[in-house]
């Protein structure tokens, strides 16, 4: 399975270096800034989404639960991690990756990029399919700009995927916990004509 | 490698989130028609327009220097990248109801519905908004 990995992470990071604007994209893509804040907006937008306050109220309640799960997912991200340190593919290779990024310092696997897109989509699946869609796309997008720039293998983002789709259900369940406190919140916003 | 203002970073970034914050608001604003959340008063081609140039431009300040920056050397790490979004969003929140509110503030079409939800901005400023509310929805 690893041999496999290694095997897909070498064909994808191979096509970097061959095309200046498409590493250029991969590398946008791929970094810290662009794809979070386009996720983030995406969710935002989704607080504004439907034509009544009942609809508009079930894509408000499921962005509390998304935020929760990105929260889990990081966190269980980083308690893997303690346990578990899988070298990142420059690391390991050093002579052989095509870095197109900064060299971080922390385990490869899970990918927590992929912990936290993949939990932005399922976050959002259980109220708009057409959002999660949205989201599962630039969230697959970045994952493979993160093998492409020669940060993550493979099996990193399946595992990291993994994470975020798991940690939906315990966040959703927490935020039905914690009712009437997602019910308050919300009918102060109603109030204040922000929700 | 570009020549990175370290210490300015934290504050690029926040400017990036407030640009492209406040484009989404007006790009909501015309698609949900909440002309009183609005900067271009009923002209929704207008604010498609200005959302796609602030967001282009927002775009274009952050990333013509390079960004590919470690946070163990002065980018952003994640926790600070949530406080910068979320601070972001707030301060563009902010910018958009009081700048709608006093640019829409002349316009008598406004100010006729109900407050009580997100749907009072299609019929009203945020201030007029907010003041109904105060006075019970009345």
């Amino acid at each position: 399975m690893i041999w496999l990995d290694e095997k897909l992470f070498f064909l994808i990071n191979g096509l970097a270096g061959r095309c200046d604007a498409c590493d250029n994209a991969m590398t946008l893509l791929g970094g810290d800034y662009f794809m979070p804040l386009l996720l983030t907006m995406v969710v935002f937008a989704l607080w504004f989404w439907g034509t009544d306050p009942q609809t508009r109220e079930k894509h408000q309640r499921t962005i509390f639960a998304t935020a929760t799960a990105i929260g889990f997912a990081s966190a269980a991200v980083k308690l893997i991690n303690l346990g578990f340190d899988r070298l990142r593919p420059f690391e390991a290779y050093p002579d052989a990756v095509n870095l197109l990024y900064y060299q971080c310092t922390d385990p490869s696997f899970p990918a927590n990029v992929a912990a936290a897109s993949f939990a932005f989509a399922m976050g959002t699946w259980f109220s708009s399919r057409k959002a999660a869609g949205i989201l599962l796309f630039l969230g697959l997008l970045w994952s493979f700009s993160r093998v492409y720039c020669g940060v993550h293998y493979p099996l990193d983002i399946v595992g990291g995927a993994a994470i975020g789709v798991l940690m939906t259900f315990p966040a959703r369940w927490v935020i039905r916990l914690v009712e009437p406190l997602p019910t308050w919140v919300l009918k102060a916003m109603r109030w204040a004509c922000l929700a | 490698m570009t020549w990175i203002r370290w210490e300015t970073f934290g504050a690029d970034y926040l400017l990036l989130v407030v640009m492209v914050c406040v484009g989404v608001f007006q790009f909501v604003a015309a698609w949900r028609r909440l002309d009183g959340l609005s900067f271009f008063f009923g002209r929704t081609y207008l604010a498609y327009a200005f959302a796609i140039i602030i967001i282009g431009v927002a775009h274009w300040l952050f990333f013509r220097e390079d960004r590919i920056v470690p946070d163990y050397a002065g980018g952003l790490g994640g926790a600070q990248l949530f406080i910068y979004t979320m601070g972001g969003i707030a301060i563009a929140g902010i910018v958009t109801l009081v700048v709608s509110s006093a640019l829409n503030a002349r316009w008598r079409r406004l100010g006729t519905g109900s407050a009580g939800s997100l749907d009072a901005l299609s019929s009203m400023t945020y201030f007029q908004a907010i003041r109904q509310a105060f006075r019970g929805n009345k």
